[in-house]
């Protein structure tokens, strides 16, 4: 306002509808947050010291009490204040590490030697129901935590599929993470219901088939990442996306090589679990071709629609592993994988480089780069050979450095004559 | 609206608490008292400082009767499976499983758990051979920090004398057993090996025999000296009939070994033979592995001296009440595990 650039009208506005004050300080909220699990922690060590002078009632209270005590508190700071906020959400979570810590507590009291993992259910049900009547983007993070450790305890523990945690994570905090519009909460829920999910498979199948199922399910997160920008929370493709590519693009370098090739074309994977693998490869078949049409027909970029394409023929290509049709001849297929592979390398610099996006630009060189060191390698005997692998691709990235840096200043230009006639104007 | 849902919500917290407490609590006041002897614990399982693993005979089917209302019924000893442990007190304050089912007990008192291994499916017969190991809530004891070092050395984990803790459990009506506290055995059972040298000095006679033995066998001498303690402060008759016939030899983990003790003169009905010891008494005897009194027999019925078999295979002298004894007399009646020794005269 002082520089003239707005008026005090403008100004105004623009304080009514965002307020300083609005919102939560994300710093200050984690220092209560991690404060009241570390004090929470302390209280569960505490009992675990399992102090024989503080008779049985008495540890019983102190931990009733304090569970109470926090909850009470947590409500009573309850307002729409931002620092308030931050306490409310301290005392809540203390009081859910109490919860825990009475579990706990009364296990070892009563001497109790069940099923452990129920004390995380328990424990992750309590949290899960404070994080939505709250509602709590931090309870929904503790709930994740505890019905993940409960997933992992059940598979790892005891060596059976336990389909309930995953049920309870599904149905339970997915939701909840749409309906708070929070992306911390979807990548960290999303991250460990696709954990709990391949150690489920991995108990029930074998190993074989997760190969495929994890390609299916990351080029399947990538098409609805795409989906998410028409629903009700469209930060929620930054989430999928990123977990999808980096799911694709790790898997994709590790089949480019010529062993891992072999290794899948030799086990293949039994018959149910064969009809698993080729469904989830054909559902993301169907999606990328359902995009794919869309996408042509609002008219986006080539190069844009190269990108749909490549990935097309990357599950096209991993149907073909499965069913076989590279037993005879893996040379193709790792000549095929390498092939679409340096596409999307090159292909993301492109993007880059016509968007003056340096993160595209150095992710695509950098992919581009590992690549060629890891077929150097496999491929490259001769000395000669592996030189000139080097010099050009090291002239193709001084090229596309050049390119882009030329992009750069054109686009810089472009911005400057769009704004100097507003600005004249202005004046 | 939303107070009133977070209201709800620390109910529903503080209300699941309270239930674990309460269910437990009136097992704890209203059930009946128990003292259940434990078996003797392995020392390599490891002890986490701030509880102590309990293992009873009850633990593994092996070790005890498996009975059914239906004897042609084919059990399923699956893992996670419901057990039973009927119990009956053995007079000497300390009760006893008598057998494990899968059917819940109408009457009696027994205590509830489940199969921790065990095999899918299978007939009885599986069931018992797969010596399947159950588990009955009633298998770990929280103490101070730091204080289960004490009931480590005097359970005898670091070697010395094997006290076994007697573990009190209530038991409510429904099988539940709780553990609400612990007392210590009266009698304690030791086991070393002994320089022959020191034996052979005691009696020639016994000496130029085990020689020749030696000489015939080739194998070494092996003495075990067993030493029974009364750690009690009152008297405690022990029934040993015979030659030391209250003692047994038997392999360590029954469910892994092909061995059993070889057929003897006490396997007759032999008189009872009290011997009373007085607060702090012990008595001790020597076991010569040569004698075929202290042989084992395998799946083949083949007698087998212990000391040409390799130290992996563990055995123990175990004292148990001779049967006779246990019906109304004053002998202390219950079993008490050595510690585990091999034929090459190593002991765990």
């Amino acid at each position: 306002m002082h520089e003239g650039l707005i008026s005090a009208d403008q100004a105004k506005l623009l304080r009514d509808r965002y307020p300083a004050n609005a919102g939560m300080s994300w710093g200050l909220f984690l220092l209560s947050a991690i404060g009241a699990i570390i004090f929470g922690l302390g209280i569960i060590l505490f009992f675990a010291y399992n102090w024989a002078d503080l008779p049985k009632f008495a540890k019983l209270a102190l931990i009733f009490t304090a569970l109470i005590v926090a909850h009470i508190a947590g409500l009573i700071f309850s307002s729409k204040h931002r620092n308030n906020q931050n306490l409310r959400e301290g005392f809540h979570v203390l009081g859910t590490m109490m919860f825990g810590a009475g579990i706990w507590l009364i296990a070892q009291v009563y001497h109790i030697d069940e099923h452990y993992p129920n004390a995380f259910a328990f424990w992750s049900l309590g949290a899960l129901a404070l994080a939505w009547a709250m509602p709590s983007v931090i309870q929904g993070l503790i709930a994740t935590l505890l019905i993940a450790t409960w997933g992992f305890a059940e598979n790892a523990g005891f060596e059976k599929a336990h389909y309930l945690s995953l049920a309870v994570m599904v149905i339970g905090v997915l939701p909840l993470a749409w309906h708070l519009k929070s992306r911390v909460l979807l990548l960290f829920s999303l991250v460990a219901t696709l954990g709990l999910s391949f150690t489920n498979v991995l108990l029930k199948f074998d190993e074989e088939i997760l190969f495929y199922l994890l390609f299916a399910m990351a080029t399947l997160l990538i098409c609805l990442a795409r989906l998410a920008r028409y629903s009700s929370f469209p930060a929620s493709g930054d989430v999928l996306r990123a977990i999808g590519t980096a799911g694709y693009g790790v898997l994709l370098f590790i089949v480019s090589f010529e062993d891992a090739i072999r290794g899948l074309i030799h086990q293949r994977p039994e018959d149910s679990a064969y009809l698993f693998s080729g469904g989830g490869l054909g559902l993301a078949l169907v999606s990328w071709i359902v995009l794919a049409i869309h996408i042509r027909k609002l008219g986006t970029s080539l190069t844009k629609f190269a990108e749909i394409i490549l990935v097309l023929i990357t599950i096209i290509l991993m149907g073909l592993l499965l069913i076989g049709a590279f037993n005879e001849h893996h040379w193709l297929g790792v000549l095929l994988i390498n092939g679409v592979l340096a596409c999307h390398c090159v292909l993301l610099i492109i993007i880059g480089t016509d968007e003056v996006n340096w993160r595209h630009v150095a992710v695509g060189c950098l992919a581009l780069a590992l690549l060629v060191f890891m077929r150097f390698n496999d491929l490259f005997q001769s000395l000669l050979m592996r030189s000139m692998m080097f010099l050009v691709v090291g002239a193709i990235l001084f090229f596309i450095g050049h390119i882009y840096a030329k992009q750069n200043a054109q686009k810089k230009n472009d911005d400057i004559t769009l704004e100097t006639p507003q600005r004249t104007s202005h004046a | 609206m939303r107070k009133i849902l977070i209201l709800f919500c620390i109910a529903l917290q503080v209300l699941a608490l309270a239930t674990m407490v309460f269910g437990r609590e009136s097992v704890v006041r209203n059930g009946e008292r128990i003292y259940l002897r434990t078996a003797p614990i392995d020392p390599r399982d490891p002890f986490r400082g701030d509880f102590v693993r309990l293992s009873y005979p009850m633990n593994n089917t092996r070790n005890i009767a498996v009975r059914w209302s239906n004897e042609n019924e084919d059990l399923k000893a699956a893992k996670g499976d419901k057990v039973y442990a009927v119990l009956n007190d053995t007079s000497s304050g300390v009760h006893r499983a008598e057998y494990i089912t899968t059917i819940k007990p109408t009457e009696g008192l027994y205590i509830r758990g489940r199969v921790v291994t065990g095999r899918d499916g299978g007939s009885l017969d599986n069931f018992l051979q797969n010596n399947s190991q159950l588990k009955f809530g009633i298998e770990q004891l929280f103490v101070e920090q730091g204080s289960g070092i004490d009931i480590e050395n005097k359970q005898g984990l670091r070697g010395g004398l094997q006290v076994p803790m007697e573990v009190e459990v209530a038991v409510g009506k429904n099988g539940l057993g709780i553990v609400t506290g612990y007392r210590w055995s009266a009698l304690g059972i030791d086991l070393n090996f002994v320089d022959p040298v020191e034996i052979e000095a005691e009696t020639e006679t016994e000496t130029e025999a085990e020689t020749a033995t030696q000489q015939e066998d080739g194998l070494p001498d092996r003495y075990i000296e067993i030493t029974i303690e009364n750690v009690s402060d009152a008297v405690v008759v022990l029934d040993n009939p015979g030659n030391n016939c209250g003692f047994t030899l038997e392999p360590s983990r029954p469910q892994f070994s092909a061995f059993r003790q070889a057929p003897s003169a006490c396997d007759n009905d032999l008189p009872p033979n009290h011997m009373m010891l007085q607060s702090g008494e012990t008595f001790a005897f020597n076991v010569n592995l040569a004698d075929p009194r202290w042989q084992v027999i395998n799946d083949s019925n083949r007698a087998i001296d212990i000391r040409t078999l390799g130290a992996g295979e563990l055995f123990r002298i175990v004292y148990r009440t001779p049967a006779g004894s246990e019906q109304g007399s004053s002998a202390w009646i219950g079993e008490l595990p050595s510690r585990a020794f091999s034929g090459a005269g190593i002991i765990d």
